[in-house]
Order: C-alpha cells, then structure tokens, then sequence
C-alpha cells in the first residue's frame, strides 16, 4: 500500500498544481481570498515531501507518515480541512493489503469522515459536500457490484465535478458572487489527478526529471535544526539505485533520492556527511557538492532566543510597524494573513521558540484560526488559541499579556477582552460582486465589521466613517485604529477627526501598522 | 496606661487627627533639583504642588526623615506610657529606617511598625489605631489592632502614566506593566508593601470599572473606604458616584507620594 499512497499523493499534487490559478481565481468574497488552490497544493506538497521515492515497513507507517506530513504542512481553512481529508483516507488505507475498489471507496469515506468532523459548524456547498458526493458514488459503485477500482475512481471524480456545479445552489455567497466554490473544485481536481493514476493514464507523475524535484526550499523551511545538509549529484550512476536509495535513506533525515538516466541527485540531512559522499563516490563522479551545517544557520537565524518564561505569544501578523508593536509587547511574530497563510509546522516551530510553557497562539485572521488549533498537535508544549480575526483585535489582546502572571489567569484574560471587541475592516473590492442584498463593484472601498459586509463607498474616509459608526454604535468608549498601507496621512486625520465628532466620550488610538490590503483596521472596546 | 503615635507626613490625615495631642507627624521632603526643598504637605499647597508637577521637566525626588526628626517626636511625647510608631512601607522609602534608629537613641521602649502602605491606606490603620486608643484599649491591644489592620489594609489606585513610578524606581512588579506599545492605563495595587500590577486596562472609563469592580464587596460588606487623588478631584467624585458612596475621606496625596506617581492618579484604600 505504501507504494500507492505515494503515487495518489503525486497525482493529486501534480493535478492541483496544473489548476492552482484557476481554483485561486474563485473568489467567493469580494476581498482578495485567492489562496485556496495555493493552500492545498502546499499541503500535497508537504504530504508529497514525505512519501515521495521513498519505502516503509508497513502500509501503515506509509500511511501515517503521510497523513503527519499533511497535517503538518496544512495550510489555511481549505489546506486544513484537506488535511483531515488525507488523514482520514490514510487510516482507512493503512488497515488494507492493496488499493482495490473497496479499499479507495472505504478511503473516501474515511475522508468524508474526518473532513466533517474537524470542522465544528460544517457547511454545505464546500469542499466538505464534494468530498461526500464522491464517497457516496464511490460506495454506490461498490455495492452495485463494480469491482473495477478504476471504475469508482471514475464514478466518485464524475460525482464531485456534479457536486462542484451544485455548490452555488448549496451556499448563496457563491451563487451571489457567481462562482463554485474553490475548495471543493480543489477536491474534484484531486479526484481527477487520482483517477488519471490509477486508470494509468498520462499525468504528470512528479517521478523524476529536473521538472518535478522536489522544491528544496519548501523542504529547508520545514525541517528541524539537525545535522548537516548535504546535497550532491552522481553523475555517470552505475549501480542498484534501490540499493543506493536505501543506504542513503538509513543515513539521515528529509532524505531525496531523485534518479534520472544516469545521473542521481540527492538531499540528505546527516550527522556525517563525509560518510555519504564517499559512499556515493563509489557509483559515479560527484558534482555539485553542497554542505551546511544546519544547526550553525538556525542559530545565525535566530540569535535570540528568549529564556524559557511563562507564558509566551505566537502571533501572525503583516506590516513592519504592526510586528514592531507586537514585539514590544513580547511576542513572537510571523509572518502572513490574508493571502498567505501560515502553515501549522509554521506556527509550531514559533511556538516552540518563544521557548515558553504555555503558548498563546493569536492568527489575527478568521482563516488562520483553524491551523492555529492544529498547532497543539504537534508540539510539546499546551497551546491555547485566542481566535482573533484582525490584526488591531490581535494587538487589543496582547494588552491582556502578562509573561510573568498566573498563565491560566492570563489566558482567560486574553480570551476575555478577544470576546469583548468588535473587530472591523476597510479594504477594496477586487471585482464586481454581489453581497447578501448589495451590489459591491470593484474598486470600491468596503468595511467589514466581525465579517459581515457593512459599508460600500466610493472613498476610503466615507467607508471608514460608515464602519466607525456602526462599530461604537453600541456603547463602546475606546476605538483603536491601525493604518494598513494605501492610506494616506491627510485622509487618517479627517476620519479621526470626524470618528472624534461621532461621541465626545469616545477615546482614540492610533497607531501606523502598516499591513497591506486593508488600508484600516479598527477594534472598539 | 497612655499611648502616643508618631507617623510620617505620607500618612494620610483624617480631619482633626492633626490636632491631636497623642499625634506627631514627622515630614519627609521633596525637592525639585537641587536647590529647592520642600516640606510634605507643609511648604507648598497642593495645587501649587500639582503645577509645579504639571509645568516642571524634571521629575522631583524625595527623601526620607533624619532620624533626628524622629528623635524629636518621641522626645516630645515623653508624659505618654508608650508610642507606636507608623511608617510607610519600607519597601517605599526609609522612614522607616531613621523611625527604628531614632528608638534606638531614646532612653525608652519605641514600637515602630511598618504600614506596608501609605497615604490613604496608612490613613486607615492611623485611624483603626486611634479608635482603639479612645476605646481606652490597652497597649496590646492597640498593637494588635493595628496589626490586623496593616494585614487587612487595601489599596488601589489608577495612574495615567507609569512614568513617574518607573523613573522613581518604586515601580516594583509593576514594572512588567511597562513596555506595552499601546496606550495603557494601568491599575495598580498595594500589597505586601509594595506596589504590584493589578489590571492593564485601555481608556479611563475601563480603569475606572476595574477598581470599581474590584472594590464593590468591600462597599457591599460596609468597609470604610478614604479616597486620594493627584489633582483629579471630578474623577474621584465619579468613582465615589459608581460605587454609591459618598466621600467622606478625602486626601489631596501630598508631593512626596505625588512625585512617585503622577498627576492625575486616583485610588482608594479600605480595610
């Protein structure tokens, strides 16, 4: 089965990849969302990462290390969600001697499974109803006799492009924007990739060749501080590649043995990177030699590490001026947002440099909230998520820090102020759209407040000030607002002033955050 | 059996507690650079004080009674059976040093305690202890009253800016307030002597509910409650106003605890 699992996963990879525009393209909110078919193509590629080239002892352990892999590399809601998809097909498939009809139908299911249940409120039309259209086709196929796994395959991929044209009439923001949903063409697209493999069709089987190597930097951001990294071709190759595979694979970790004609390449990290270069020396003539110590670059890296404390942050953000403010504050800040979701191996390895016990974890965005709950999965330490869904409700929070208190108190503090905010945004439209009852035209500066679609205007002030007005609508007597980049200094000082005029009682902040996208963020407290 | 006190000018005074003849007050001082200084709550009026404060670029420092100060008060006191001494917090300043040197070069028995507190919350144990005195309680007894008060003594209060307190370096485990990017308004406590953080809240009608919050059971429970501001008297009212209280004690903290933390600050104190 290892092999198998290896080959579906390439597949699925490879079919994702030719399409990731175009799932990327399927916006279904007029803000600039367009990462799905981004998500769950780094999220093969970490599962992929694992299992390509390479042979395990059992099905099993083929099957876990793939699914650790996927659920390390997940990224985003949809990157999440295909996670647990992968996940729950490799549980099925560890238990089965070969990949048959019953065991890809069973597979599927046990993909609908998971996928369901690692969301809490799941919602139809999405990519979780694509994955239980087709597992529903696939088991359909089987008790009707079909014993032909390229049959199923055929049937549960027809079933989830059905299922993608139906999710319009599932979900309304997708029928208001006029698109199918992403995820789930993302899930069809995957179908297909599988069903090319197993019919032993043409695809692009990211094998070997230059063309399909695995991307050593998305491997180097992924891997642990160990040993050396050494990477070397073996020109002129003559020999057992197996056998070469294997003794290279027995010598270290995030091992690639890519082989193509005579020549090898390989990526290895050892503690004795002398031992596998004259290993290899043996087979042919070694070019292209290349040897770090890893250890040395993640300490130039991060030459600070803090002393083990308390209570530590983890926070995803953007803009200089927003990770100057919440370094002040003590956290630890990564990188990304809307558009450029971390990963949760990502948001682990800060995590475990914070060097702190426990770890708040704040995503600063809806879509980030889900792989921040994945994070306790795998480090050692306990994570709680403070949900937080911009980046100045993110700053609002860190004021509720405290490394030094009673971390239990101080998480409770934190969740505490998170739920008292009301949390809004400006941003711009990308396309024409249509939201609930409105007509959003591109171009066009739009607010958000807790998500919900509020303000549409033609001027960045008058969409400020119509999101200020229903954001301390309610009694709230302290506005934060946070400069994002594409607002200029003269239009902040009139919406200012005017939020001033709005309630004299009303206490302002301002602070420069300088994160794309959204030119304002605001929280009320 | 007749016993005397002698505090410091921090300690908050109840009217008519100053006209006491069992009382002494020993002043500590404040100066503006070093060419002026000042006598706690003597030398200048309290809103003069609060000008100085808002208009003057350097931050005005303190120092502590010369034990001769204090020698002074219990020689005063001599027809008294026995004087108990209450100081501010050690933690704070070392009055109560130069209290405990003084007894030391008197030919008699002095008992220096330390409030672990100061201005409104001192004010409340000066007060227990009076009460037991005119209750006619004995020696022990008024001892021990006060230290169950300085056990029992709260204090909160509100600052609009940390600075005074950090630049003082009688900031304590305040100090982990500092260093927050935002605009903080933080809410402080007195406790074990010395100044810890109590809440980080954003905006004065936040901080104003966090003490107001923290303080209700003490009200609800009919504790007494003495109020002290730093020029910010209409804040005072509308927290006494939230806490439906009326103000009955009221203390204009003087320049000494004023240079530590600030215009605009506020608290309350209770027992």
């Amino acid at each position: 089965m290892a092999i198998e699992v290896a080959y579906m996963v390439s597949a699925a990879h490879a079919a994702v990849k030719a399409q990731v525009a175009r799932i990327n393209a399927l916006n279904v909110y007029p803000v600039p969302d367009g990462d799905t078919g981004t998500n769950m193509l780094l999220t093969l590629e970490s599962a992929l990462g694992e299992t390509a080239g390479k042979s395990y002892d059992s099905p099993e352990e083929a099957s876990k290390a793939c699914a650790r892999a996927a659920l390390m590399g997940a990224r985003g809601n949809s990157g999440v969600i295909l996670s647990q998809m992968i996940r729950g097909a490799c549980e099925v498939l560890a238990d089965r001697a070969s990949l048959d009809a019953d065991a890809f139908a069973a597979g599927l299911d046990g993909a609908r499974e998971r996928a369901y249940s690692s969301v809490s409120e799941p919602v139809e039309g999405t990519m979780l109803t694509v994955i239980k259209d087709a597992a529903l086709a696939a088991r359909e196929a089987t008790q009707g006799g079909e014993a032909d796994l390229t049959s199923v395959a055929e049937a549960a991929k027809r079933a989830a492009h059905d299922s993608v044209r139906r999710t319009p009439e599932l979900l309304s923001v997708l029928r208001e924007a006029g698109v199918v949903d992403a995820g789930g063409l993302g899930v069809a697209v995957i179908l297909d990739g599988i069903y090319a493999c197993v019919s032993g069709q043409e695809i692009e089987v990211p094998e070997e060749g230059e063309e399909h190597a695995p991307d050593l930097e998305a491997i180097h951001a992924q891997e642990e501080a160990w040993g050396y990294c050494t990477e070397f071709l073996v020109d002129g190759f003559d020999g057992d590649v197996e056998e070469f595979r294997e003794h290279v694979y027995a010598s270290g970790r995030s091992v690639f043995v890519v082989a193509d004609d005579d020549v090898v390449k390989v990526h290895v990290h050892t503690q004795d990177p002398g031992e596998a270069l004259s290993y290899a020396g043996g087979f042919g003539r070694l070019a292209g030699v290349k040897v770090e110590d890893m250890e040395a670059q993640v300490r130039s890296r991060e030459p600070e590490l803090r002393p083990a404390a308390g209570l530590g942050v983890v926070v995803v953000s953007r803009g200089e001026g927003n990770r100057a403010l919440f370094e002040q504050m003590g956290a630890v800040v990564i990188e990304g947002g809307q558009g450029e979701n971390p990963s949760a191996a990502d948001l682990a390895r800060a995590v475990e440099r914070t060097g702190a016990q426990p770890v708040v974890l704040l995503p600063n965005n809806k879509n980030i909230v889900p792989t921040a709950e994945q994070v306790g999965e795998f480090v050692e330490v306990r994570t709680h998520v403070v949900p937080t869904t911009n980046i100045a409700a993110g700053l609002a929070v860190m004021v509720g820090y405290d490394a030094e208190g009673e971390p239990d108190e101080v998480v409770k503090e934190m969740l505490e102020i998170s739920e008292s905010l009301r949390v809004g945004e400006v941003t711009r439209s990308v396309r024409d759209a249509r939201v609930g009852d409105r007509d959003v035209p591109e171009g066009a500066y739009i607010g958000f407040l807790g998500g919900e679609l509020v303000a549409v205007e033609d001027g960045i002030c008058d969409a400020a000030l119509a999101l200020a007005r229903k954001i301390v609508g309610d009694g709230a007597d302290y506005l934060t607002l946070l400069k994002g980049e594409g607002l200029v200094e003269a239009d902040l000082q009139t919406i200012i002033d005017e939020i001033r005029d709005l309630d004299d009682d009303l206490e302002v902040e301002v602070r420069d955050g300088g994160q794309p996208l959204y030119p304002l963020e605001m929280v009320a407290e | 059996m007749t016993t005397a006190i002698v505090t410091d000018s921090t300690t908050s005074l109840a009217p008519g507690v100053l006209e006491r003849p069992d009382v002494r007050v020993v002043p500590l001082t404040f100066h503006f650079g070093a060419d002026e200084t000042y006598t706690d709550k003597m030398d200048m009026s309290s809103e003069e004080f609060y000008e100085r404060l808002r208009d003057s670029d350097v931050f005005p420092t303190t120092a502590q009674p010369a034990p001769g100060a204090f020698v002074d008060a219990y020689e005063a006191l001599s027809d008294y059976d026995e004087i108990l001494v209450l100081t501010l917090s050690s933690k704070f300043s070392g009055t109560y040093d130069s209290a405990l040197q003084a007894a030391g070069m008197v030919d008699r028995p002095i008992h220096v305690l330390d409030t672990k507190s100061a201005e409104m919350g001192s004010g409340l144990i000066l007060l227990e202890a009076l009460r037991c005195i005119d209750d006619g309680g004995d020696f022990g007894e008024i001892r021990r009253a006060v230290k169950r008060a300085i056990g029992g003594a709260n204090m909160l209060f509100a600052v609009g800016t940390l600075e005074y307190l950090a630049k003082s370096g009688r900031i304590g485990r305040a100090q982990r307030l500092l260093g927050t990017a935002l605009d903080v308004r933080p809410v402080l406590k007195v406790a074990g002597g010395e100044i810890v953080p109590f809440k980080r809240t954003r905006g004065r009608a936040r901080q104003m509910a966090a003490i107001v919050e923290e303080v209700r059971p003490a009200v609800e429970a009919g504790h007494t409650l003495y109020f002290g501001h730093i020029g910010a008297p209409e804040l005072l009212s509308e927290l006494a106003e939230r806490l439906g209280v009326e103000e009955k004690l009221v203390a204009e903290i003087g320049g000494v605890v004023g240079s530590h933390v600030g215009l605009g600050a506020y608290g309350v104190a209770h027992l």
